[in-house]
């Protein structure tokens, strides 16, 4: 192992995936804007700009049985995906064998859970707290319970985490199963991606999984399952806004606030990096092939921008089949692959 | 409440409050939803925290100036308010309308329909979380705004209707007919496209067809009025009623039989398309006279009342006139206040998310129809009244 290409990696390659990720929202709301008829926001004002103007707002402290821990929860979402993107590169293929699919799996798992934990720490004022005298005009307790809104989302997100996360984890394993390996740098050795000596020009002598047939359907079940781990239209019942407003980042506020969207931002980049990884067998190594893997990286932003344009919040009755569906075309890729 | 205490507590797992603060209400009420597993069990709407105290007001004013005061009851179906308060008030004193001025007032009533469903539309799919479906929809509504203002000089309180006809500046003469037939066709146009997306919007239909169903029976039962009523399948309209349609117009009521929220969406995106014919049919044959009659005198009136049909259905307008002119006892009774109940019974046995869009499919104003609080100061105690017993209070007297 080269320890100075180690270290240079484990730095930048982060700070690069944090730069590029405050583009990503701004790109998203401009393509749904320009389908809606609308000019939308200047590109770097919903990723950079409201991200830096809540940093500077006046703290808040959220209605929490653990403040800290509630207010942490972004940070540790932050690290996790800049882990996961590490585990991506070159650098940290040997690294306590770790960059393989199984341990992304898992960390995107925990990653799911932090939103089970977020909503279990909030309490805020717009549903039970909110001071509405429904107790004293004479009404009785209707219920055993009276829950607020981020605790539906829990629900919600547990419920995706069963079901809705599915395509996603079966997208994971496609490639896996047309190279006969877990390890994310053979994946991308399969398709013929080596770092040493990789110029702009070895583009051309790749050969993409997403070319070939299973690697076609993969690619459909992991933007599926894209969708869900992002929480963006039509999966993003844990935050709509029609009953639970905002959901488990109802009280975020100010810094907070903030560190949720760099949060939100960087798991967007992040796991469209990876689509990029293992699709089109460029990791984020820090060398010229950044540069396409940057470019390529906004692909599935892009097409999720599209789709949530054109579409409503699902609710679980359309949810259960449809991951359903998906989870199906994704053990069909897995089958094809196998054939 | 439409189930008995002990149903509910045995299949109530836990209750989720909303509002009266909630980004997904309009306007400020309170939503109980008892749930279990995400199913509402029952549900309990509580419309108290808007009271303006308008009927009040109005009291001992002279009518002249009392009616315009009806108008300010909501913003978006604020001609229809006047129009009947005026109706009333004309039909009570006998004064002759000129038809000129009822072609006009029926102009205003239905470029009104047409903005409030729109508006309704574009609320209904932003619920839904549709972005571009509400942007077309407000896109659409512009021009009919637009269109108001060029009638009226307004783009929400119009003040058309006055005693005897319609304000000299609501007159249409040559120049703004022709712009309003031209602004008609491009609407038109535009809302028969939207009505062909929409209705046929795969997506769409799954999240709100088979939802938010209320049955025919419990439609009537329950006081549903307008588009909520026609969509549970009863044919009822008071534009059937109301002269100035039924001597005048020829067209259709939309009537769905299915009762759910797709019935009550498709049933208000039809109607906008029958609302732009009666515009066509009244711009077509405007009568060729003054639209003012200006010989009426006021004077003494016993009880009068009138019915019309706003956007949201039926409204009432009653009162009397002592020997001065001024307004006694005015009562105005707003298509929401019945339409509460059936809001509360359709929600039951759907999931919590839709528990939002079935409301709001039931097009609720609320503020226009929270009227009254009861203070007892003797038991230092105040009350609601529960919309039966307003209903009771808003019953028909003998003229």
């Amino acid at each position: 192992m080269n320890w100075t290409q180690f270290i240079l990696a484990t730095i930048f390659v982060p700070i690069i995936a944090f730069a590029v990720s405050t583009w990503v929202p701004g790109i998203m709301r401009k393509i749904q804007a320009r389908i809606q008829m609308r000019i939308g926001p200047p590109v770097l004002l919903p990723g950079f700009w409201s991200v830096l103007k809540f940093f500077f707002k006046k703290r808040i402290d959220p209605v929490s049985p653990l403040p800290r821990l509630y207010h942490s929860i972004p940070v540790i979402g932050i690290f996790l995906m800049f882990f996961i993107i590490l585990l991506t590169n070159p650098e940290w293929r040997d690294v306590l064998g770790l960059a393989t699919l199984v341990a992304i799996a898992g960390l995107v798992k925990v990653e799911e859970t932090l939103y089970i934990v977020m909503g279990n720490l909030s309490d805020s004022v717009l549903s039970v707290r909110m001071p509405y005298p429904d107790m004293v005009s004479g009404s009785t307790m209707k219920a055993k319970v009276r829950r607020n809104f981020e605790k539906i989302s829990v629900t919600r997100a547990f419920k995706f985490i069963t079901v809705g996360s599915f395509p996603l984890y079966l997208g994971l394993f496609v490639p896996a199963m047309i190279a006969g390996s877990i390890g994310i740098m053979s994946i991308a050795n399969y398709q013929g991606f080596y770092s040493d000596g990789f110029t702009l020009k070895s583009i051309f002598d790749l050969n993409p999984l997403i070319f070939s047939v299973p690697g076609i359907i993969g690619a459909i079940v992991y933007f599926a399952g894209y969708l869900v781990i992002i929480n963006e239209y039509p999966f993003s019942i844990m935050h709509t806004k029609a009953d639970v407003i905002e959901g488990p980042t109802l009280e975020y506020a100010a810094t907070a606030r903030a560190g949720y969207y760099l949060m939100r931002e960087t798991t967007m980049f992040v796991m469209s990096s990876i689509f990029v990884t293992l699709y089109f067998g460029i990791p984020p190594a820090l060398s010229w092939a950044m540069i396409p893997h940057v470019i390529l990286a906004m692909i599935l932003p892009v097409l999720a921008a599209i789709v949530s344009a054109f579409t409503p919040v699902l609710t679980f009755r359309q949810v259960y089949p449809m991951s359903l569906g998906f989870s199906a075309l994704g053990v069909i890729g897995v089958i094809v692959a196998v054939l | 409440m439409i189930m008995s205490d002990t149903d509910r507590r045995d299949r109530a797992e836990y209750e989720v409050p909303l509002g009266p603060l909630h980004s997904a209400l309009l306007e400020p009420f309170r939503i109980r939803l008892f749930v279990d597993d995400e199913r509402v069990v029952d549900t309990e709407i509580t419309y108290d925290t808007a009271h303006r105290g308008i009927e009040r007001i109005m009291e001992g004013m002279p009518v002249q100036k009392a009616l315009i005061i009806t108008e300010r009851i909501c913003g978006i179906c604020s001609h229809v308010h006047l129009w009947n308060s005026t109706r009333m008030v004309e039909n009570g004193l006998g004064i002759e309308i000129p038809q000129r001025a009822e072609y006009i007032r029926v102009i205003g009533n239905e470029l009104e329909r047409i903005h409030s469903h729109l508006l309704f539309l574009g609320h209904a799919f932003e619920i839904l979380g549709h972005e571009t479906f509400s942007m077309r929809c407000f896109m659409l509504r512009e021009p009919v705004q637009n269109m108001l203002f060029l009638l009226s000089g307004n783009r929400v309180h119009y003040t058309i209707s006055v005693i005897g006809g319609v304000r000299p500046r609501c007159d249409i003469d040559k120049e703004k007919k022709k712009n309003l037939f031209e602004m008609l066709n491009n609407l038109e146009e535009g809302c028969k496209n939207f009505a062909n997306r929409a209705t046929k919007d795969t997506l769409i239909i799954s999240r709100i067809k088979d939802i938010g169903y209320l049955s025919k029976e419990d439609a009537v039962k329950y006081g549903a009025l307008g588009p909520n009523l026609r969509a549970s399948g009863v044919n009822d309209d008071v534009r059937m009623r109301v002269r100035e349609y039924t001597d005048n117009f020829d067209f259709d009521y939309i009537v769905f039989d299915g009762g759910t929220v797709f019935d009550r969406v498709a049933c208000r995106v039809y109607e906008v398309l029958e609302s732009i014919k009666i515009i066509r049919q009244a711009l077509e044959t405007l009568p060729d006279e003054e639209p003012m009659n200006v010989n009426y005198e006021i004077g003494e009136m016993d009880f009068s009342h009138s019915y019309n049909e706003a956007a949201r259905g039926e409204i009432y307008d009653s009162c009397a006139l002592d020997e001065s002119g001024r307004i006694r006892n005015y009562i105005d009774r707003t298509p929401s206040m019945t339409s509460i109940s059936a809001m509360e019974v359709s929600c039951i046995g759907d999931h919590v998310t839709d528990a939002s869009i079935i409301i709001a499919s039931c097009d609720p104003c609320l503020t226009c129809t929270n009227r009254m609080t009861i203070v007892d100061e003797k038991k230092n105690k105040e009350y609601i009244l529960s919309p039966e017993e307003v209903k009771r209070m808003t019953r028909r007297r003998k003229v």
